[in-house]
C-alpha cells in the first residue's frame, strides 16, 4: 500500500528542478538535495523516489546512465532531457497557479 | 521510451531486475556512508521487493511479460503431448488446406469479377425459347448482321461487344513445318477501350481495326501468351504469323491480368471480328454478345430496345425456311432476349461445374468442421487433464482473464505450427489493456 506522501504531487517537479540545476545526480544525491535545499523541511519519501525516477525515465523526461566512479563503485546518474525541460516548465507554472490560488483562498477566508 | 525498447525489455527482465536491485543497494550503501544507521536506512527505503516490482511494472508491459510466460508454458505443454498436438495440427492443416484450394477454384471460376473497368455494368445477351430440336434452350450465339443492327439501336444507352468462342487453332511464325497451337478469339475492336484496358506493349485493337471485312490483319497477344511463348520479348511487336492463308501482324500485348471474358480459358491471341468470314453471313451464329451499359442506364429498357431489331431479323430469316414445319417457324419467332449480369465473365465451364463446385464447397466445409470438432475434442480432453492445475492457479489468485489468456496462447501456439501453404496465419489473442 502506498504510504501517505508529504510531497504528494510535487515530487516530479522537485526532481526535475534539481536535475535542471545540477545535472547527473544519482538517486541518493537527488534525495539529499531536496532535503538540503528545502532547509530540511521537505523530505522525499525514499521508497517513492525510485519508482518515480523510473516512471519519469519511461516518460522520456529524464535519462539515466550507469557509470563507475573512481572509487570503483557503480552509480546510476540521471539527467534532464529536452522533453523533461518542457515538462518542468509546465509543472512549474501549474505549481505557481495552484499555490497562488491556495494563497488567495487563505487571504480571503 | 519506444514500444520496441519495452518489448525488448520483456526479454531481458532479469537484467532489469538486477539493475533495479543494484540501484537500491547502492542507495543503502550511500546512506550508510553518510553516517546513517543501516537498519534505519533500509526501513526508510521500504521493502526492496515491492520497490523492484513497482519499477519493473513501469518498465515492462506486464501483460506482454505474462504472454511470453504463457507462450513458453504452452510450448512445453505441446511438447508433453506430442501425438495429440500433432493430430490436432495435422487435421486442422488438412481441413484448412482443402478449404483454401476449393475456395480458390470457386473464386476463379464463379466469383472473381473480370479485371475490367466497372464489371458490374457488363451484361451478356442470351435468347431463350424452343430450339430446332423441339427442346427449350438458352442460347448465347448471335449473328453478325443482327449484331450490327442491335448495336445501332442502343448506341446511346449501351455498347455492344462481340466476342467469339475461344478456339484452338494452328498458326505459324515461320514455315508450315513449324505449326503450333494457340487459343484464338475474335473480338470487337472497341472491346479493349470499352473495358478500360491498357496495353502492356504496343497498342490494343480499336474501332478502326474492325471496320471492313478482311481488311484488318492485326493481332493483340494476351500477356500470359507473350510471357510464355516469347519470354516477354519487347521485339515481338511488328512480327507476323499466319493462320491458314491469312497473315497477321502483332500490334500489341494486352494488360497483365486480362485473359479474355471466359473464366477457365486463357486466350492467347485476340483478332478483330472483321477477320472472321462470319461477319457477312446472316445464318452464322458464332459469337457471344456482351452489353456494356452506359452509366445510369438500366438493363430492362435496353433489352426492350434490342427486341425490335431482333424480331425483324428473325422474321426476315424465317422467310427463308421454305418447307419447314409450321411449329418450328413459330418456335423460331417466339424466342425471347435475355440480359444477364456478366461481371464474372461467361463460360460454358461455369454452367457445367456450378453444381459440382457447390457440392465440393459444402464437402470441404464439412471436412473443416470435422477437423475443428476433432481439435475441440482434443482441447477439451487437455483441459480436463489440466483441471487441477487450473484450480491451483485460481487458488493463488489468477483472474479469469489471465486463465483465458493462457489457454488462448496455448491454442494459438498450436496454430502457428500449421504449414504456411495451408492458408493465412491465425490472428493471435489480442489484449488491449494490461491483464
Amino acid at each position: 500500500m502506498p504510504k501517505p506522501d508529504s510531497l504528494q504531487g510535487s515530487l516530479d517537479l522537485l526532481v526535475l528542478k534539481i536535475l535542471s540545476r545540477r545535472p547527473r545526480l544519482h538517486g541518493y544525491a537527488i534525495m539529499s538535495a531536496i532535503q538540503d535545499m528545502s532547509g530540511d523541511v521537505l523530505r522525499a519519501e525514499e521508497g517513492s523516489l525510485y519508482p518515480a525516477l523510473h516512471r519519469m525515465e519511461e516518460a522520456g523526461w529524464i535519462r539515466a546512465e550507469w557509470i563507475t566512479k573512481d572509487t570503483g563503485r557503480r552509480a546510476r546518474l540521471y539527467e534532464l532531457t529536452a522533453a523533461g525541460k518542457k515538462q518542468l516548465a509546465a509543472e512549474e507554472s501549474r505549481w505557481q497557479a495552484v499555490t497562488a490560488a491556495v494563497n488567495r483562498v487563505l487571504r480571503m477566508a | 521510451m519506444s514500444w520496441w525498447r519495452r518489448i525488448a525489455n520483456v526479454f531481458c527482465a532479469d537484467r532489469l531486475s538486477r539493475e533495479i536491485d543494484e540501484e537500491l543497494r547502492l542507495h543503502i550503501e550511500e546512506a550508510i556512508e553518510q553516517g546513517r544507521d543501516p537498519a534505519e536506512a533500509r526501513r526508510a527505503l521500504g521493502p526492496a521487493l515491492r520497490l523492484r516490482e513497482e519499477s519493473l511494472n513501469v518498465r515492462l508491459i506486464t501483460w506482454l511479460d505474462s504472454l511470453r510466460a504463457d507462450a513458453v508454458f504452452g510450448w512445453r505443454q505441446l511438447m508433453k503431448r506430442k501425438v495429440t498436438s500433432a493430430a490436432a495440427i495435422l487435421s486442422l492443416a488438412l481441413g484448412i488446406g482443402a478449404c483454401t484450394s476449393a475456395f480458390r477454384l470457386v473464386d476463379a471460376l464463379l466469383l472473381r469479377p473480370l479485371p475490367i473497368a466497372e464489371p458490374e455494368r457488363l451484361y451478356a445477351l442470351f435468347r431463350q425459347g424452343i430450339g430446332p430440336d423441339g427442346r427449350y434452350r438458352i442460347s448465347e450465339s448471335n449473328e453478325y448482321p443482327l449484331f450490327r443492327q442491335m448495336r445501332a439501336a442502343v448506341k446511346d444507352q449501351a455498347e455492344l461487344i462481340a466476342v467469339s468462342y475461344a478456339s484452338r487453332t494452328d498458326l505459324t511464325y515461320g514455315s508450315d513445318g513449324e505449326m503450333e497451337k494457340a487459343y484464338r478469339q475474335y473480338v470487337s475492336g472497341w472491346m479493349f477501350s470499352s473495358f478500360g484496358l491498357r496495353p502492356t506493349l504496343g497498342r490494343l485493337l480499336t474501332e478502326n481495326d474492325d471496320l471492313k471485312p478482311g481488311a484488318h490483319p492485326y493481332a493483340v497477344l494476351s500477356y500470359d501468351y507473350w510471357a510464355t511463348r516469347f519470354g516477354r520479348d519487347p521485339k515481338v511487336i511488328g512480327r507476323t504469323f499466319r493462320i491458314g492463308n491469312d497473315l497477321y501482324q502483332i500490334v500489341g500485348v494486352g494488360p497483365k491480368r486480362f485473359t479474355g471474358t471466359e473464366p477457365g480459358t486463357i486466350i492467347d491471341i485476340f483478332l478483330p471480328t472483321m477477320m472472321n468470314p462470319g461477319v457477312t453471313h446472316s445464318d452464322w451464329s458464332w459469337f457471344r454478345t456482351f452489353v456494356k451499359l452506359k452509366p445510369g442506364v438500366a438493363a430492362e429498357p435496353v433489352r426492350e430496345r434490342l427486341t425490335a431489331p431482333f424480331q425483324a431479323f428473325q422474321e426476315e430469316r424465317a422467310k427463308g425456311f421454305i418447307g419447314a414445319p409450321k411449329q418450328r417457324v413459330e418456335d423460331f419467332l417466339h424466342q425471347k432476349l435475355l440480359l444477364e449480369p456478366a461481371a464474372t465473365g461467361v463460360s460454358p465451364m461455369k454452367e457445367d461445374y456450378r453444381t459440382s463446385l457447390a457440392a465440393l464447397g459444402v464437402l470441404v466445409a464439412l471436412v473443416l468442421l470435422i477437423a475443428c470438432a476433432n481439435v475441440a475434442n482434443l482441447m477439451t480432453a487437455q483441459a480436463a487433464a489440466q483441471a487441477r492445475e487450473m484450480a491451483l492457479r485460481v487458488s493463488i489468485g489468477a483472474g479469469r482473464r489471465r486463465l483465458a489468456q493462457l489457454v488462448l496462447v496455448q491454442s494459438a501456439g498450436s496454430h502457428w505450427w500449421r504449414p504456411p501453404s495451408a492458408g493465412c496465419l491465425p490472428v493471435g489473442p489480442r489484449h488491449s489493456s494490461s491483464a
